[in-house]
């Protein structure tokens, strides 16, 4: 079990590394945003209101340990 | 025939060049540095000046058909007098007999006329030692790349750019929601608190830019950004001596759809940076109203390079401006493959004797 568990954490931390060294030869991409060019101090906020709807609570019997003979 | 523009020394007549290291005029022949407004007017003054020679053309006996011709205009060369025929859009180009740099100032005269230009300030130079930095540091780059790759071209282009401002007004509800976990002898517990959360609000935006040329992909001027428009000047043709440009050939109507559309991702995300505290939030209704203001059009500054390997050309660019250098890579599949598989062996063993150690 150990192995199989060492294995799966070793390919994905190594597919990580990989990934994050092949990203480095993308460099062209679509700027989607146009932060860079938003007047310094603009945004107000003229509504702010945070309205509690309802609430529910979940509850789950925790597993117990057998009785021991 | 369409009128040229050249720009001369008025020490040696040499054709003058916007030099991005002085921001000034150059004449590459003597050395001497004039600022602009210096060269423009004495082109005014030379304007006036009544012509005292002739030039004489000789008509040739062929003529071009008309779909030789649709889409493209016809110049005379005023140093050589060679004939320069160029697509309709070029702006500043070079002579391709004398290598004399012109500008087609009909291109930018009235109502084309840009509004602004952010002149050149770092020169080819600055660009082929980006090239080389942009190889630094890439792992999977196949080292045959870096050391035989063959330069095509190296060309400073002025892209024609529409630039939009805009007022936002922004109205989005949120439903979120707020978790709480707890523990007894007996049970596990999840509480889960519902809100309906509102922010409404407004936001500015200015020089928003979107490619205007066809030609240029606008990823890769995307990719570019930003440009600083702080240190845009009001147009003047002399800065492009040296330089290609085109003028705009996608005008700003088709453009503002793309600038309100990076706009609203913009307003979006500020709009839900200000939801805070919630373990998870989800949009319900978004309502943006964009109220634009009239286009600038302006003119970039950006060295385009291209690069032959393996029977592909990789292109890439550099803004002309700030340096900032891009371009896609090739890849070394065979090195990656190989890392890859070593890396998953080492970090298999070691977190496989950590599990084994744990207990696992």
């Amino acid at each position: 079990m150990y192995i199989f568990i060492g294995i799966v954490l070793g390919c994905i931390v190594a597919g990580i590394i990989v990934g994050v060294q092949w990203s480095k030869l993308i460099s062209v991409s679509a700027e989607n945003k146009a932060d860079h060019y938003v007047r310094k101090d603009s945004m107000q906020l003229l509504k702010h209101t945070d309205n509690f709807l309802y609430s529910k609570t979940e509850k789950r019997e925790r597993p117990k340990a057998p009785p021991q003979p | 025939m369409a009128d040229l523009q050249e720009y001369k020394c008025p020490c040696c007549a040499g054709m003058l060049e916007f030099d991005p290291n002085v921001q000034q005029m150059k004449c590459p022949y003597c050395d001497s540095e004039f600022s602009v407004q210096d060269i423009m007017q004495a082109q005014q003054e030379m304007q006036n000046m009544p012509d005292s020679s002739d030039m004489e053309w000789e008509t040739s006996q062929d003529m071009w058909s008309e779909d030789e011709i649709s889409g493209m205009k016809v110049y005379k060369c005023k140093s050589c007098g060679g004939e320069i025929i160029a697509e309709e859009t070029v702006g500043a180009s070079k002579c391709p007999y004398c290598d004399n740099p012109v500008v087609m100032t009909g291109q930018f005269g009235g109502d084309l006329k840009p509004d602004l230009i952010i002149p050149f300030k770092l020169d080819k130079n600055a660009a082929k030692a980006a090239l080389l930095k942009h190889f630094e540091g890439k792992k999977f780059l196949p080292k045959v790349f870096k050391d035989q790759h063959r330069i095509d071209e190296i060309k400073g282009v002025y892209v024609p750019v529409w630039l939009f401002d805009a007022k936002a007004d922004a109205s989005i509800r949120y439903k979120a929601e707020k978790r709480k976990s707890w523990s007894d002898n007996d049970f596990d517990y999840v509480k889960h608190d519902y809100y309906s959360v509102q922010r409404s609000g407004k936001m500015e935006f200015e020089n928003v830019p979107v490619d205007g040329s066809s030609k240029m992909d606008d990823t890769f001027m995307e990719s570019l950004e930003p440009f600083n428009v702080k240190q845009a000047v009001p147009f003047q043709t002399a800065f492009m001596a040296g330089y290609l440009a085109d003028k705009y050939d996608v005008g700003a109507e088709q453009s503002i759809g793309r600038a309100n559309e990076r706009i609203r991702h913009s307003v979006e995300q500020a709009f839900r940076d200000t939801v805070r505290d919630y373990t998870v939030v989800e949009t319900e209704h978004t309502v943006i109203h964009l109220k634009n203001a009239k286009a600038k059009y302006a003119m970039y500054p950006v060295w385009l390079l291209n690069i032959s390997w393996n029977g592909k050309i990789y292109p890439f660019a550099m803004n002309g401006q700030t340096g900032k250098f891009v371009g896609n890579l090739p890849a070394d599949k065979g090195a990656a493959f190989g890392s890859f598989f070593l890396l998953a062996v080492i970090f298999s063993a070691v977190f496989a004797a950590i599990c084994y150690f744990l207990g696992f």
